[in-house]
């Protein structure tokens, strides 16, 4: 009777042991997953924004050149902005082509001042994460262009 | 009799529940590092991806600004970019981008360069006052453009 009585209390024991040792493991399992999940979020971030920056540096090149959004998006995107005036809203896909379901939305907005020597007008490039429940800045770049009578100076 | 036939069902059900514990542990286990191996292999092929477009992309961009004269080779495959006296031909061959540095006048020919780094393809374009510079990576492809002059 004494030796059922100890062999239960051992088997007690060795199942409240494996029981601790498993919530050790089931803690530290999902301790490891959040960590590799958010370092998939941020390899996938760090790509987007490197995306973002080029196409960025390409729009910004362009409108420098030409004084024109509507052309630099064209030759950055390949995209078609009709009827500019001031601000414009594009949806981008992940691979940042245009596209009507947008993971990324491009806000372009420009402001205009006339000098005494020609306008000199200033875009501000913005790009937001869509793929979420809220918009999040990916990457801003602001630029200019100079127009001195017609010809545009970057 | 009776108790000892008990005791060995017990003894049983103890090892079976130890080893279905374990057994849960295992694939747990295995569940992690199948997931851990599968992220760290995205992680490390995006960021060698975006790390070698966007490289190669910077690096010729910034030579481009700091240019003298371009002259585009090979269909636009490779460019001759002339800078303080020095001429740099810089092309993709053998899954790489590689850069051949020569005087003003010598021969500009897309061979015997040195490596930069990673690339499957290269292309220049030019048009409405910019180049157009086109890297793949052989998964993704990166295009900027650069203001001539």
């Amino acid at each position: 009777m004494i030796r059922l009585k100890v062999n239960r209390r051992s088997n007690v024991l060795l199942y409240a042991e494996m029981i601790i040792a498993l919530l050790f493991f089931v803690i530290s399992f999902a301790v490891i997953i959040r960590v590799f999940a958010s370092a998939d979020s941020l390899e996938r971030r760090s790509r987007q924004r490197q995306s973002a920056a080029l196409c960025a540096q390409s729009i910004a090149e362009a409108y420098s050149v030409s004084g024109d959004v509507q052309k630099a998006v064209s030759l950055a995107l390949g995209a078609d902005l009709r009827d500019f005036t001031g601000s414009a809203e594009i949806g981008l896909d992940s691979g940042f082509y245009p596209a009507d379901s947008s993971d990324v939305i491009l806000r372009l907005d420009e402001q205009k001042q006339d000098t005494a020597a020609g306008i000199y007008s200033e875009l501000v490039v913005e790009f937001f994460d869509n793929s979420g429940d809220d918009e999040e800045l990916i990457y801003s770049l602001k630029c200019g262009a100079y127009v001195p009578g017609g010809a545009a100076v970057g | 009799m009776k108790d000892h036939r008990a005791r060995s069902m017990g003894d049983t059900a103890s090892a079976v529940g130890s080893m279905l514990l374990f057994v849960l542990f295992a694939v747990c286990m295995l569940m992690a590092v199948a997931v851990a191996a599968d992220t760290y292999s995205r992680i490390k092929t995006g960021y060698q991806q975006s790390f070698g477009t966007a490289a190669s992309i910077k690096y010729i961009s910034n030579k481009l600004r700091a240019a003298e004269n371009v002259t585009l080779l090979e269909d636009g495959s490779a460019a001759a970019i002339e800078s303080a006296g020095t001429v740099s031909v810089i092309y993709c061959g053998d899954g790489g981008l590689y850069e051949k540095n020569t005087v003003p006048g010598g021969e500009l020919t897309a061979d015997g360069g040195e490596l930069i780094s990673a690339a499957s393809s290269l292309e220049f374009s030019e048009h409405d006052g910019l180049y157009e510079i086109t890297v793949d990576s052989g998964v993704s492809s990166s295009v900027i453009l650069v203001r001539k002059g």
